[in-house]
């Protein structure tokens, strides 16, 4: 406890929350940017930091850039539907309809309102329960996240709007898009096609920029002969309304805790955390079919959630020292640099070290919530640049993202491709979202599956023995079965309408 | 008397020759290739021998170090070894120089480029649960070989903890583990934990990071005992002949001048004797030592031997 009041202590003196601050504002922006993510910012910060006086000092800014990134997506998945972070892929569904509106007030106001809501919940588990939430977690193995990932691939079926088939359509091809490289089982490559250039597969950063951005910006050039609709932007209902917290508290809780979760399980991130959250929201609710049009629900879900993994993920971080996301790796990392041991033996040799990462990331989330409601006049504004100057310099941020991931032209190519593909898939009407979450879920699925089926010696049984994966089973069945019924019943309606 | 002088005269004109080329190398930055992202246990050697080198003036330029990461260290790899042989191109890498090439991933290895020395040790361990049922090695190994194929191995299939994991089954003829793909040790950890696999591994490094809290570390797979776990027995104490350790190899393109190699080595050996070293390997779990000469290239050789021979038996699967 002295611990934690001597790390919050020098947090809240000027030095401290102007490193705090300034990692928030940077993360937003390089956040909001679509090419440039917050694991990038982080990695190119760490050596930056040695020159630092303090090394908890370095902890808050990179603490604080985590937030701030995360957060920051939401911007341009709600102005421009282009996802600044992979996270905030599940926000340009109802965000960007929204403002398309004319609520750009109201979309962004939801979407950083309940980024905080979520980043506090998690904060409130991470600082309570980290160590029995960790412990927890193993009770996950290869069956039960097998299963998670298998709800949340049904349930790209609930997700799309118009054909159900498309959607479908769409999740496997994404899958498909997931397959060559690597064998993750085996180390073996796969489905390369004898190009050395593919054996590391397609990344999801390329793959991500490609399908939503340069498609977008493919889509303007091809359209632009048309005159674009400009609409009355209004800052309006920027702050939620008592009756909006009401009609919201259940979601928020509900999308803060999933997102939690899916953050303290290790190796995956916070895209997820949001398409099950966003997902979950969905089918509980009594307006599915509003999902998707620009739907308050929608927004509050996937940024509650996206931003509670970060809380979640720095709980396996804190107490057992094994990285929860991609950005927690880097953390530890620097961790390192610093000649800071991270894992359980921290609270004891350096206990300031993790109360000063747990304080961090509730002061930061109050720096988020208060940057982006000041500035959101200005961000708002960014709908009515017109799209010829901001088309060219997304397009450029885009291709030098994807070059600098690895330093490798390869990946550029891989992003000019999957974009033309994105543009060609819109056209035909073929949904995006369920393409990228397919593309997500589908190797880790599979790695899962295979590790589980090498530990059993080849029997699926354990699928159905294990409780928690048997539950995760039934209930994609019952999603699955719920939502073919529901389109049935749809066109059934529709079919007797017109014959009417 | 003359001849002496001869003698003389020739000493210091071979040292006046040494000097010369002291004077002329290195006069422009080397550039240190590690093939992997920046935090990463490598990356970090690295950046730790630049700055004791550059902190206590060992040589007269700095050493800049590009982080090329991709394909377990190749694509790197593959740039110093198609680098100019002037002693101003780097590399360390660590198992998968001898893993890439035994695995059939490239066409190349330790033998195409100049070895300048091998660093930071990291001899593998074997580790079960708390609650394991097994107390010892010599449980563990004898329950292997009663019931093979049953007890679950946590690995990353091909990589180090894989081949550690093969080897130490090797030991005991009869004996075999379940190898269950689960990745590093991120994802081994949490596995023994939940009582999703039994045995698994590890890397020093990787076990301080988790402290072993929970773990039981059975036995070591280094030639004598790690100075931080003294009562942890190694193979060879029990019986089992066999060894596993991994190093950071410092690699330059081949052809490079044997004196270049050298001023490089030397810089190397001082920088290995200052505190901020000694302090950094200790903090990272690695042991502290530096292996030149003919003691480096029996170790290459061994670990070339192991290892073409696990992934001959790998490739054959």
């Amino acid at each position: 406890m002295d611990a934690f009041l001597s790390a919050t202590g020098h947090i809240l003196t000027p030095i401290p929350l102007l490193w705090c601050f300034l990692g928030v504002t940077l993360g937003i922006i390089v956040g909001a940017i679509p090419g440039l993510s917050g694991s990038m910012l982080i990695t190119m910060t760490v050596p930056l930091t040695f020159f630092m006086g303090s090394s908890y000092d370095a902890l808050i800014l990179l603490i604080a850039m985590y937030v701030g990134s995360i957060s920051g997506g939401l911007i341009s998945a709600t102005l421009l539907r282009m996802p600044g972070t992979p996270a905030a892929i599940m926000t340009t569904l109802d965000g960007y309809p929204m403002a398309q509106r004319g609520q750009v007030g109201r979309a962004l106001g939801l979407g950083i309102t309940a980024s905080f809501v979520g980043g506090v919940i998690s904060w409130v588990f991470l600082i309570a329960l980290s160590p029995t939430l960790a412990v927890w977690a193993t009770y996950f193995g290869p069956w039960e996240y097998f299963t998670l990932v298998l709800m949340a691939l049904v349930l790209i079926a609930s997700l799309t709007q118009g054909s159900m088939i498309k959607g479908l359509l769409a999740g496997f091809l994404g899958m498909l898009a997931s397959m060559p490289g690597v064998d993750p089982s085996t180390g073996m490559l796969r489905l390369t096609f004898g190009f050395n250039s593919w054996a590391g597969g397609f990344n999801l950063l390329p793959v991500l920029l490609g399908v939503f951005v340069v498609s977008q910006v493919l889509k303007y050039i091809i359209d632009a002969e048309r005159p674009v609709t400009r609409i009355a932007a209004s800052n309006k209902g920027m702050f939620m309304t008592l009756a909006d917290w009401k009609r919201q508290a259940t979601n928020l809780i509900r999308s803060s805790v999933i997102g939690t979760w899916i953050g303290i399980l290790p190796g995956i991130g916070a895209s997820i955390g949001s398409i099950c959250a966003y997902t979950a929201a969905k089918n509980m609710s009594k307006t599915p079919e509003k999902f998707g049009t620009g739907f308050d629900d929608g927004i509050v879900a996937s940024e509650a959630a996206n931003n509670a993994t970060i809380g979640g993920a720095l709980v396996p971080l804190v107490t057992m020292g094994i990285p929860g996301s991609v950005i927690d790796a880097i953390l530890i990392g620097a961790l390192l640099m610093h000649n800071l041991q991270p894992g359980p033996l921290l609270f004891v040799t350096d206990p300031e070290v993790p109360y000063t990462i747990i304080s961090t990331h509730l002061i930061a989330n109050f720096m988020m919530l208060a940057v982006m409601l000041v500035s959101v006049k200005w961000i708002s504004k960014l709908i009515l640049v017109p799209t010829a100057y901001l088309m060219p310099v997304i397009l450029m941020f885009c291709l030098v993202g994807a070059y600098s991931l690895q330093n490798q032209p390869f990946d550029v190519w891989v992003t000019l491709a999957f974009g033309v593909l994105g543009f060609v898939l819109e056209k035909i009407k073929v949904p995006l979202a369920p393409f990228v979450i397919g593309f997500i879920l589908a190797g880790l699925a599979e790695a899962e599956l295979r590790s589980g089926l090498m530990a059993s010696a080849g029997s699926i049984e354990p699928l159905f023995t294990r409780p928690i994966s048997a539950s995760f089973l039934a209930v994609s069945l019952f999603m699955l079965v719920w939502s073919f019924w529901g389109e049935w019943r749809r066109s059934r309606t529709q079919a007797g309408g017109a014959a009417a | 008397m003359k001849s002496i002088l001869k003698i003389a005269v020739a000493a210091t004109a071979i040292s006046a020759a040494g000097l010369a080329t002291a004077a002329d190398y290195p006069e422009k930055p080397i550039r240190l290739i590690a093939p992997f992202a920046q935090g990463g246990s490598t990356s970090n050697a690295a950046r730790v021998m630049a700055k004791a080198i550059e902190d206590n003036d060992l040589l007269p330029v700095p050493i800049i170090i590009s982080y090329v990461p991709g394909a377990a260290g190749t694509i790197g790899a593959r740039q110093v070894k198609d680098a100019d042989p002037d002693g101003y191109s780097a590399l360390i890498w660590h198992v998968a120089a001898n893993g890439s090439q035994a695995m059939g991933n490239v066409d190349f290895g330790p033998d195409d480029f100049e070895l300048v020395a091998g660093t930071d040790r990291k001899c593998y361990m074997i580790v079960v649960r708390e609650t394991s049922e097994y107390q010892t090695l010599t449980e563990l190994m004898e329950a292997a070989k009663a019931n093979p194929n049953t007890i679950i191995s946590a690995d990353n299939l091909g990589g180090a903890n894989h081949i550690a994991s093969v080897l130490a089954e090797d030991s005991l003829p009869g004996a075999a583990f379940r190898h269950v793909q689960f990745g590093g040790t991120a994802k081994t950890y949490p596995a023994l934990l939940g009582s999703h696999a039994e045995v698994n591994a590890s890397s020093p490094s990787a076990l301080s990071s988790t402290t072993t809290k929970g773990l039981r570390v059975l036995g070591y797979m280094g030639p004598e005992r790690h100075p931080d776990y003294p009562d942890v027995p190694t193979f060879k104490e029990l019986g089992y002949d066999t060894e596993f350790c991994m190093y950071s190899w410092w690699f330059m393109p081949k052809g490079t001048p044997a004196d270049r190699v050298a001023v490089l080595r030397d810089a190397m050996v001082k920088a290995m004797d200052t505190d901020y070293l000694h302090e950094q390997t200790k903090a990272q779990g690695v042991e502290h030592i530096i292996i030149t000469g003919d003691e480096l290239k029996t170790v290459m050789e061994a670990e070339k031997t192991k290892i073409s021979a696990i992934g001959a038996r790998l490739r054959g699967e």
